[in-house]
């Protein structure tokens, strides 16, 4: 195996990246031996440089994979991860031996956003703003050891993991319309449980409903800034003082154990396959062999798990709500806008040279941004494009946006999934106190409650790159298109 | 020489440690606590409940990656955090582990957690002798 490394060449990768037009380079296939696709990366000249140089190197990696069509990309709030870089998007073609890689996903499978919108103003909430997130708190486990309030019986997660979104909806923990307001409808129909470990549902079983640590958080913002009030109405936001509440999670331990299960699978399977990768965790098996199956099956199992946490914590937020205001949830008009998968892959039909092929497409730190007309776009927004939420950190807001035609032909219907960090966590954690940031927020009017300081201190604002930047990029191609800026007044960590 | 330290410029938004040991029982106690220290502070737990762990592998590098996944395995299914752990590493053809880990309950009133850590990656995955001892470099998925 090539353990290729990034010590060799760091920055020469990013030497090599061209700029082909405003917003977009590309690093040639002469690049790196093995390169069988062109790396393209969107972004400003700014955020290029806020990029770390593994990035590069990364992107460049993910170019040599078997069967990838077109290109590495790279989205405009890109960072180094491992294997591939988050912000990655990479279809590969089943046809011609191309692969499916739990690197290409990410451990956290199907993390994602969701956004709630309510009929209420800043001017009705700010009053009872620590109410409510310290109510938000104590109901929404998070954080190390934050434990699910649901006790599920293996038979039942089975049926999560079959059932998604559906499964909680069925079992009074949302409504009807909450479904159509997911992608995949909440439910990815491949999934398999047979083909998850035992110690996958181990580390799941208690563990619906809660958030997780590190970037994950529920907050409560305000529409700071309506782009296009003909959409935004149509999702669901009307003025720029209504209060909506967005949710960044994934599947949890159970997610995380299957993509640990199958990384090691593929380690030890691709030498029967002629794969050689440049790092291990790029590690992948062509998507039609026997493991490529298995794994999507078993991937598909967390998807549904993710979706289903995402589903209850909303359930939980609607509760919250109803009893701080004594409003039942649905007079406070508290409708799902939309709920995306970041982390995920999925086999979606896309045009290649004038031709209609199936292709396996991976998204890690990206986001599917379709556009109008797409059958995978539920019927009420089949017609305007599939709605996308770009969550920022919890200082600097997060965005609405839609998907668009012009992202079919540039990036496979894809966008960025936040605003990326650019300094490591260790390095926040020096630069400030999670005590004093926490102080220092509530004094600029954004409350919030952690489980962990240090946690909290690694999230600072300064960690990360300007969401606004990240958001232009894709606007300003055509990619996805701005709707409503969303800024905080309420968090919860992990 | 510290028994771990987190490195800077291996990763954005994950935990990268190196740990060393001067034999392999010393390297996978000092890699398990870098894990166990950034989940929680150690001096807020008690030994309360002990856990043994039992593995074999062929690969070095494989058995320390199963043997760290063990503590991520026990914070999620069993809640459970630690503060101590002994190592015995024996090697038979097969390296055979055996692990006691001591902690408790995962309380977050009590406890002074840190992050919950999602799984071990294989990102520049390395254990090897050094003139030394031992030495490894870890990737944490956070």
């Amino acid at each position: 195996m090539n353990e290729g490394n990034q010590e060799s060449g760091t920055s020469g990768m990013r030497a090599l990246a061209k700029k082909v037009r405003e917003n977009v380079w590309d690093i040639p296939t002469s690049a790196k031996p093995g390169m069988l696709v062109p790396g393209r990366i969107f972004a400003s000249e700014k955020l290029m440089q806020l990029m770390d140089d593994a990035v590069f190197e990364q992107l460049t990696n993910v170019a040599c994979l078997p069967g990838i069509v077109k290109y590495a990309h790279c989205m405009p709030d890109a960072h180094s991860g491992y294997g591939f870089p988050i912000g990655g998007v990479a279809a590969f073609d089943p046809e011609k031996n191309g692969v499916i890689s739990p690197g290409g996903i990410g451990f956290d499978i199907n993390c994602g956003m969701r956004l709630i919108t309510t009929t209420l103003t800043e001017k009705d909430v700010m009053p009872k703003i620590k109410e409510l997130v310290d109510t938000l708190y104590n109901r929404v486990p998070a954080g190390v050891g934050g434990k699910g309030f649901l006790k599920l019986s293996k038979g039942e997660f089975t049926e999560v993991m079959r059932a998604g979104s559906k499964w909680c909806v069925e079992n009074s923990h949302g409504w009807d319309e909450d479904l159509e307001r997911t992608e995949d409808s909440g439910c990815i129909a491949w999934a398999n449980p047979d083909k998850v470990s035992d110690r996958a549902l181990q580390r799941g079983i208690a563990q619906l409903g809660t958030l997780g640590s590190g970037n994950h958080y529920l907050e409560i913002q305000v529409a700071e800034k309506i782009f296009d009030e003909k959409v935004a109405k149509k999702l669901g936001i009307t003025s720029n003082d209504q209060i909506c509440v967005m949710v960044h999670c994934g599947s949890r331990g159970f997610g995380h154990q299957v993509a640990t299960d199958y990384l090691k699978v593929f380690l030890n399977k691709m030498k029967d396959y002629g794969i050689t990768v440049r790092d291990r965790e790029l590690a992948c098996a062509p998507f039609n062999s026997k493991e490529g199956q298995d794994y999507f099956q078993a991937m598909a199992c967390a998807a549904n798990a993710a979706f289903a946490n995402r589903q209850v914590i909303l359930h939980r937020v609607r509760e919250c709500f109803s009893k701080i205001f004594n409003t039942p949830a649905d007079d406070l008009g508290m409708h799902l806008v939309y709920d995306v998968a970041h982390n995920v892959a999925k086999v979606e039909e896309h045009k290649v040279d004038g031709k209609t092929r199936k292709l396996v497409m991976h998204r890690k730190g990206a986001t599917r941004c379709f556009g109008p007309g797409r059958k995978e776009i539920a019927p009420i927004y089949r017609d305007i494009g599939q709605p996308v939420i770009l969550g920022g950190s919890m200082e600097t807001g997060s965005y609405l946006l839609l998907g668009t035609e012009k992202a079919m032909e540039e990036t496979w219907g894809s966008t960025a999934h936040g605003s990326g960090r650019t300094m490591s966590r260790t390095k926040a954690k020096h630069m400030v106190r999670g005590e004093n940031l926490q102080k220092e927020m509530e004094k600029r009017g954004i409350y919030v409650r952690t489980v962990s300081y240090s946690g909290l201190a690694e999230e600072a604002g300064f960690a990360y790159k300007p969401i606004s930047d990240v958001v232009d990029v894709m606007h300003n191609l055509g990619i996805s298109k701005k709707i409503v800026w969303l800024t905080p007044r309420g968090n919860v960590k992990g | 020489m510290p028994k771990y330290r987190f490195l800077e410029g291996i990763v954005t938004a994950d935990l990268a440690f190196e740990a060393t040991g001067k034999d392999l029982n010393d390297l996978f106690t000092n890699a398990a606590l870098a894990v166990l220290e950034s989940q929680a502070r150690l001096e807020t737990i008690e030994p309360k409940v002990t856990k043994k762990v039992v593995l074999e592998h062929a690969d070095i590098e494989e058995l320390l990656f199963d043997f760290l996944n063990e503590i991520i395995f026990f914070k999620d299914a069993e809640q459970l955090i630690f503060k101590t752990v002994k190592v015995a590493i024996t090697k038979d053809g097969k390296y055979k582990l055996t692990a006691q880990f001591k902690g408790e309950k995962i309380d977050q009133k009590k406890h002074k957690l840190g992050n919950d850590l999602k799984a071990v990656t294989m990102h520049q995955f390395k254990v090897e002798e050094t003139t030394k001892g031992w030495r490894c470099q870890v990737v944490i998925d956070i």
